[in-house]
């Protein structure tokens, strides 16, 4: 174990990046949270040449101003943590726009190695880069690389070693012109007569103060000897500034960034005009059109989930008999009694219960990556965001919206992407109505029992259809009411169309099924052992079963149970719904997850272990007085409407930092499901469906 | 061309850090002439713009 080495990873969104990350760190990463702040931390170590190297992947920024979140954690990470070496990835077909980020660094005085990644899109394009000549105009080095081959990496880890060792900053000093240099003097001059501030470089200070930047504005109000002098020093050299050159100060600083970055580019780069195909532009045009975009998106999102569940089904149906065939051995092996009955009914009927999901949900995972890798997502964000911003949404808000058809955590974690709170809660607070999969087993089985085979596929996708049409509603009902303020505006950039890579899209993918597994081995496992409990104590007395038949002794012993009790205490608040005790109790129990309401429902009508596929469990749902067509239906929806599990619940709790909102929206689900199930059943009743 | 943009602290120096800059030139791709997002392109990378942003960018024929 040689030298460590701390590497923070930087550059554009879209650059190539992550993709850069993983190949350089493989399985060796570790996702966490910066304390205080949702933005996640990456991190990956790899070994070369007997160095140790740490790499912190940093979010995707283009510049590392203050104006978000991702940008105060990649700028405090450089100068706070101070990294050994900062490597900026630079997409090399869009020299202009990334090189901007290096020239943070440059000002940050931060030893830097500059990956040219992307250098096949590069030459593809036309353009020659003569990486040396870039290299000296911008005192860093330049590696050409190209990441999904793997190309260019030694030389990258090499010459990162050799920063590393010599401490390298970069060769060159930025000059802002004339004007704008001598304000900046001025300034930097009194920040150092003033005193440290924090091991910061004063002229960096003075540049910060110029830009108005509102971090380094606080800093030099707490910490600054004269923070009134200093300040008032900035404030007029802006003013003149503003006067003289006709832009504001930040604007002008920005212009000058630019200036240098052009300039060198046009020495080093030669752009083979002929070579210039814009076929991009060309699938864009259509994929974006107002008349097409919209289709071509539907159509998309069919084959999604055509994909998802007919592939997912077989793959489904071997993770069901596993299970069973799981349970029926377990049984040989336990002695007969409350032990079994534990593990088998309880926890492998119920985690089983989950686990089946896994196919749809990677399925649907791997769908996503795929759009999302290759930037057709972008483009959807934009067809999406018409629609969306009628009911006050934003574009970016389709994609968690997307995910939670899979499962609602996820889902909400990727409501990150959203810059402004509100959007984000608002999104969050209507993620739940994107049905997730585990609420589909109770329709599977619902529609599977009262309605023809030919109908009740669409019966379940009206469920689906309800729920996008509400969470439409409910963002807009909280627009007005609740979270009020104009929509942020609107900037995304739209990647260029590539390949997705498969490592890329695998990582992604088992990302956010661990996810999904980790929840079913936690949560799912201690609410069914818990629910398990509820429905099997307390027991009634022999003396008061005896002379019952097994049915009837079976439903006495569950309305003596704990939950049991529950279910018959709620019965009177939904009793206008149509439901009975029997569904009450199934509802409580999937307060906790969705999974488990159709188990439990199998044991409240007395079947042993019960699936949406069993047809003993079909038959005493048919037979029961209380259910019709009509109450299924309504039942479907209430499922669909209130309350996300708990884990849900708790995503929610831990992304928006307080109770406020997950008990809001744990009040306003079930409140809407109960009057949304109302309505539908007495409207029903009424029309003489009964 | 971009011509101007308006005060507005935050969007205008986040623009800029785009690339979205007085003087700039910049190709429209689609939308524009209607309500609504609009798509562009500076130098090598596509923007797309809310329709908020979109109206707040003053441009003029190159």
């Amino acid at each position: 174990m040689g030298r460590k080495i701390v590497v923070g990873l930087a550059g554009n969104p879209n650059s190539g990046k992550t993709t850069v990350f993983n190949e350089l760190t493989g399985a060796h990463q570790h996702v966490g949270n910066y304390p205080g702040v949702t933005v996640e931390k990456k991190e990956g170590r790899l070994q070369h040449r007997g160095y140790d190297f740490h790499i912190v992947d940093l979010p995707g920024t283009y510049s590392l101003t203050a104006y978000s979140p991702e940008e105060l954690v990649a700028r405090s990470f450089v100068v706070q943590d101070q990294p050994d070496v900062v490597v900026d990835v630079v997409d090399a077909s869009n020299l202009e726009r990334n090189l901007y980020l290096a020239t943070q660094f440059i000002e940050l005085d931060q030893p830097t190695v500059v990956a040219l990644n992307m250098m096949d899109v590069a030459e593809n394009a036309g353009k020659t880069i003569d990486d040396e000549m870039l290299g000296q105009l911008f005192g860093i080095p330049m590696v050409p690389t190209v990441a999904p081959k793997h190309e260019g990496f030694k030389e990258l880890l090499d010459t990162i070693i050799e920063v590393a060792e010599t401490k390298r900053d970069p060769q060159v000093q930025m000059n802002f012109g004339a004007e704008l240099e001598s304000h900046i003097e001025e300034l930097t001059e009194a920040i150092d007569a003033d005193g440290p501030l924090d091991g910061l470089k004063p002229r960096w200070i003075a540049i910060k103060l110029l830009e108005n930047d509102a971090e380094v504005r606080k800093l030099v109000e707490k910490e600054a000897s004269d923070p009134q002098g200093l300040l008032s020093i900035a404030e007029s050299a802006r003013v003149h500034v503003a006067q003289v050159v006709g832009d504001d100060a930040e604007i002008a600083i920005t212009d000058r960034r630019y200036g240098f970055v052009s300039g060198a580019v046009r020495e080093a780069m030669h752009h083979d005009q002929l070579h210039r195909v814009d076929w991009s532009d060309a699938v864009d045009r259509v994929v974006v059109s107002r008349m097409l975009g919209l289709p071509i998106f539907i159509f998309c999102m069919w084959a999604m989930f055509e994909v998802v569940f007919r592939l997912g089904a077989p793959a489904m149906g071997w993770i069901e008999t596993f299970f069973t065939l799981l349970g029926e051995h377990v049984a040989t092996m336990l002695p007969e009694g409350e032990l079994q009955s534990l593990v088998v009914d309880g926890i492998i009927a119920g985690v089983g219960g989950v686990l089946i999901f896994v196919p749809n949900i990677a399925l649907l995972f791997l769908a996503i990556s795929i759009l999302e890798d290759s930037g057709y997502m972008a483009r959807a964000a934009f067809v999406v965001d018409r629609v969306m911003h009628r009911v006050g949404l934003h574009g970016k808000s389709f994609i968690p919206m997307l995910i939670g058809f899979g499962c609602t955590v996820p889902a909400i974690m990727a409501t990150r992407t959203l810059e402004q709170r509100r959007d984000r809660i608002v999104t969050i607070l209507i993620s739940p109505l994107m049905s997730c999969g585990a609420r589909l087993p109770v329709y599977v089985l619902l529609a599977g029992a009262f309605f023809a085979p030919a109908v009740a596929g669409k019966v379940i996708f009206s469920v689906y259809i309800i729920g996008v049409a509400l969470a439409m509603v409910m963002a807009l009902v909280f627009r007005v009411f609740l979270l009020k303020g104009s929509t942020t505006p609107f900037v995304m950039e739209l990647p260029p169309y590539r390949m997705p890579t498969v490592r890329g899209v695998l990582i992604h993918v088992w990302e956010r099924a661990w996810l999904y597994i980790k929840k079913a081995g936690t949560v799912i496992l201690v609410f069914a052992i818990a629910l398990w409990v509820l429905l099997s104590y307390p027991k009634p007395p022999e003396s008061q079963l005896a002379g019952l038949d097994e049915q009837a002794a079976a439903t006495y012993a569950l309305e003596y149970s704990a939950a049991g009790r529950v279910g018959k205490a709620i019965e009177p608040v939904i009793r206008p719904l149509g439901f009975d005790w029997k569904i009450g109790v199934a509802l409580v129990a999937g307060f906790g997850a969705k999974e488990v309401v159709v188990s439990t429902l199998g044991t409240t009508y007395s079947i042993g272990e019960a699936d949406e596929e069993s047809g003993d469990l079909r038959e005493a749902l048919r037979r029961d007085p209380v259910l019709s067509p009509l109450v299924a239906y309504v039942l479907m929806l209430f499922v669909l409407i209130y309350v996300p599990c708990l884990a849900a619940v708790a995503v929610t709790w831990r992304e928006t930092n307080s109770w406020k909102w997950p008990l809001f929206m744990v009040a306003y689900t079930c409140t809407l499901a109960w009057i949304v199930s109302f309505i539908v059943y007495q409207g029903g009743r009424l029309l003489g469906y009964g | 061309m971009c011509v101007d943009l308006p005060p507005g602290a935050g969007s205008a120096a986040r623009l800029a850090d785009m690339g979205i800059r007085p003087g700039v030139l910049m190709n429209v791709i689609s939308g524009g002439s209607t309500p609504g997002p609009v798509v562009i392109r500076i130098g090598d990378s596509r923007v797309m713009l809310g329709r908020g942003l979109s109206h707040k960018v003053l441009v003029q024929p190159a």
